[in-house]
């Protein structure tokens, strides 16, 4: 094993546990931390990999963003801090069951066809930002204009989901 | 290189998405815009196909027959949805541009779907699809049911697109492209990746059997349908559908079309329990909108059907035109039955109202009436309804085609329970008026949306030739 392959095993190794915390972990604030702890090793194994455009966007968007987001939900919904019951709901065996049986048929899948198999990845620079940005220009515009639509709709439903003036006219305001 | 662009086949998305940004801002913008997008289609059909984003020999974006026909019906569909949409934009005081604009924007996503050939565009378009709907579901906030309906569909939405995602990302990593044509030469060719490939065909088809609402994936339907508004109800339960199947049809047909043998009877088994459960539970329903939602469901299990029979060996384009051929005309008859009931669901409360509440309409709106029971006669496939006669012939053609004959028999004992819920439905129309009934006046707007669809199923009654028997790649 090279230098390189033990630090992505170990990278693994904590990403996977982190993963399991969240979900087992009673308490909603410290899963939101595990998470980040997730998600963070998953971009070190992006750095690994030598995707380093892909793994600061991991850092951004998902430590960044979302686990704020989340962290911003939890305090601003008034969730309870402390140890919660119903954090575990009844389908927990049902779930373990589904999450086992898929990660089983995956992991058994992806073993099988990949094995030990070495991706060539030519010039080093596929990666990086100036790589990733010309393939997405060259060849990628198509999605890359449609996805202008979508952000454009996300930020007018947010806004207007959160207007209050909607609704049938009640008795007195005409 | 620089990829050249084709300005005028992608027009038709580029115009709606444009006139979605003016109709944030003027009343009639969305109108303009859906009439310059249906010039662009007009256009585009007196040419031949047109190929656009393309690197090297495979293109991103492609306008043929296939193509053409979809984005056809989906734009009248949307111009039926909108005018539906007036009254009880003005009733509930819903904000008018913003539903202008996240229904066409959606409208625009679906129309690049069923012209996108690589899986990035078909994702991402996907989503437009998708995206500007849980707002609109969910716009109707001072009913509690509205923003539950949102949120299921919400969770159920994305949870799909994270299973068809991770399927993508396993066929890539087997096949080392996202272009369809290259991704369905790749798999013709033996490999010891042929596993990893087939779980991520799998995943796909479960991520778009999410989309398409059929059996399994089904249960956020029928609630999401009764809390939104009735013009978002028809939209989903048309284009939505519709730019599913686009996206289906294009994947198994092009890209995974050397996997048929996988995916062709596990679409057959889909395609048997979506129609059944849909049916059997219809029977029961007695409300308009969930009537609906449940047959939508059982008929995108005789959408699905012909494309189940592909495991059998038979020539795969002729299924496609027999799925296609359906989904087109369900399209128009569907949008029309929910064109009528959002006039008669409108007496006293919001959202289709009891099938009960449909006595003695042909006494006070004749012409309702007869539109209403002609759209429901299609659905049930039974003259003078021929474009559904039509549509179910194909499928069932298709089916046998495959030698899949146990699934056209399901197909036939559902058609017979259909025709139960539906003319039962329809019988109410013509029953005497109860006494103290009164039904209101047909808005104008509503009055033409329904015209608009009664004509669309009547030419297809007349030529179905039009719609059947396009395929992909024509």
């Amino acid at each position: 094993m090279t230098a390189a392959e033990i630090v992505f095993v170990l990278l693994g190794v904590v990403a996977l546990a982190a993963a399991v915390l969240v979900v087992t972990t009673r308490q909603l604030v410290r899963a939101a931390l595990y998470l980040v702890l997730s998600f963070g090793a998953i971009a070190a194994c992006f750095l690994v990999l030598t995707a380093e455009l892909v793994a600061w966007v991991q850092v951004l968007i998902y430590v960044g963003a979302v686990v704020v987001l989340l962290l911003f939900g939890i305090m601003l919904t008034r969730a309870p801090i402390g140890p919660t019951s119903d954090l575990d709901s009844r389908n927990r065996p049902a779930a373990i069951v589904v999450a086992v049986a898929t990660a089983g048929v995956l992991v058994t899948v992806l073993v099988r066809g990949f094995g030990d198999a070495y991706v060539d990845l030519g010039e080093p620079s596929t990666g990086s930002a100036s790589g990733i940005g010309a393939n997405i220009f060259r060849y990628w515009v198509l999605p890359f204009e449609i996805l202008s639509v979508l952000l454009l709709a996300a930020l007018v439903g947010a806004i207007v989901l959160s207007r209050t003036d909607i609704g049938p006219p009640k008795d007195g305001d005409g | 290189m620089v990829q050249t662009v084709d300005y005028l086949a992608i027009g038709p998305p580029l115009i709606l998405a444009l006139s979605a940004l003016a109709a944030l801002f003027l009343r009639h913008a969305a109108f303009v815009g859906l009439v310059l997008a249906g010039a662009g289609e007009v256009v585009l059909l007196t040419g031949g196909p047109r190929r656009t984003f393309c690197v090297d020999t495979s293109c991103s974006f492609v306008v043929d027959d296939f193509t053409l026909l979809l984005q056809t019906v989906m734009l009248i569909a949307g111009l039926v949805v909108l005018l539906m949409a007036q009254g009880e934009i003005r009733d509930t005081r819903l904000p008018a541009g913003e539903f202008h604009f996240l229904i066409l924007a959606a409208l625009s996503g679906a129309m690049t779907l069923a012209a996108g050939r690589d899986l990035v565009t078909l994702v991402v378009s996907l989503e437009v699809v998708s995206l500007p709907v849980f707002a609109l579901v969910a716009l109707r906030r001072y009913d509690g049911r509205s923003s539950e309906a949102g949120v299921k569909m919400f969770l159920v939405s994305v949870v799909s697109t994270a299973v068809m995602l991770f399927g993508i990302s396993l066929v890539y990593g087997a096949t080392g492209s996202l272009f369809l044509d290259r991704i369905g030469a790749v798999l013709a060719t033996p490999s010891p990746l042929e596993s990893v490939a087939g779980v991520g065909v799998v995943l796909v088809l479960a991520g778009f059997g999410f989309k398409v609402s059929a059996v399994p994936f089904h249960f956020w339907a029928p609630d999401t349908y009764q809390g939104s508004p009735v013009a978002v109800a028809g939209f989903l339960s048309v284009i939505s559908k519709a730019a599913g199947f686009a996206g289906l049809v294009l994947v198994l047909v092009i890209a995974f079309e050397p996997f048929a043998r996988v995916w062709g009877p596990l679409v057959a088994v889909l395609a048997a329990v979506s129609m059944t459960a849909g049916n059997l539970v219809a029977l029961r329903q007695r409300t308009a909108i969930r009537l609906l939602a449940w047959s939508s469901i059982a008929q995108a299990g005789y959408m699905l059907a012909p494309l189940g029979a592909a495991g059998g060996g038979a020539p795969l384009d002729d299924l496609a035109a027999a799925t296609i051929g359906y989904v087109a005309i369900y399209a128009l008859m569907n949008i029309g039955v929910f064109a009528t009931i959002s006039v008669v669901g409108w007496i006293g409360r919001y959202g289709g109202g009891e099938l009960d509440d449909y006595r003695g309409l042909a006494r006070t709106h004749p012409l309702v009436a007869v539109a209403l029971a002609f759209f429901l006669a299609c659905l049930a496939g039974l003259p003078p309804g021929l474009a559904g006669l039509f549509a179910k012939i194909v499928v069932f053609q298709g089916t046998i085609l495959g030698g899949y004959g146990w699934l056209a028999v399901i197909m036939a004992g559902n058609t017979v329970i259909g025709l139960f819920y539906y003319l039962a439905w329809a019988t109410r129309l013509f029953a005497p008026l109860p006494d103290g009934v009164r039904f209101g006046r047909i808005a104008r707007p509503v009055g033409v949306a329904i015209g608009i669809a009664a004509v669309g199923t009547a030419v297809m009654s007349v030529v179905p030739q039009l719609v059947l028997g396009i395929s992909t790649g024509g």
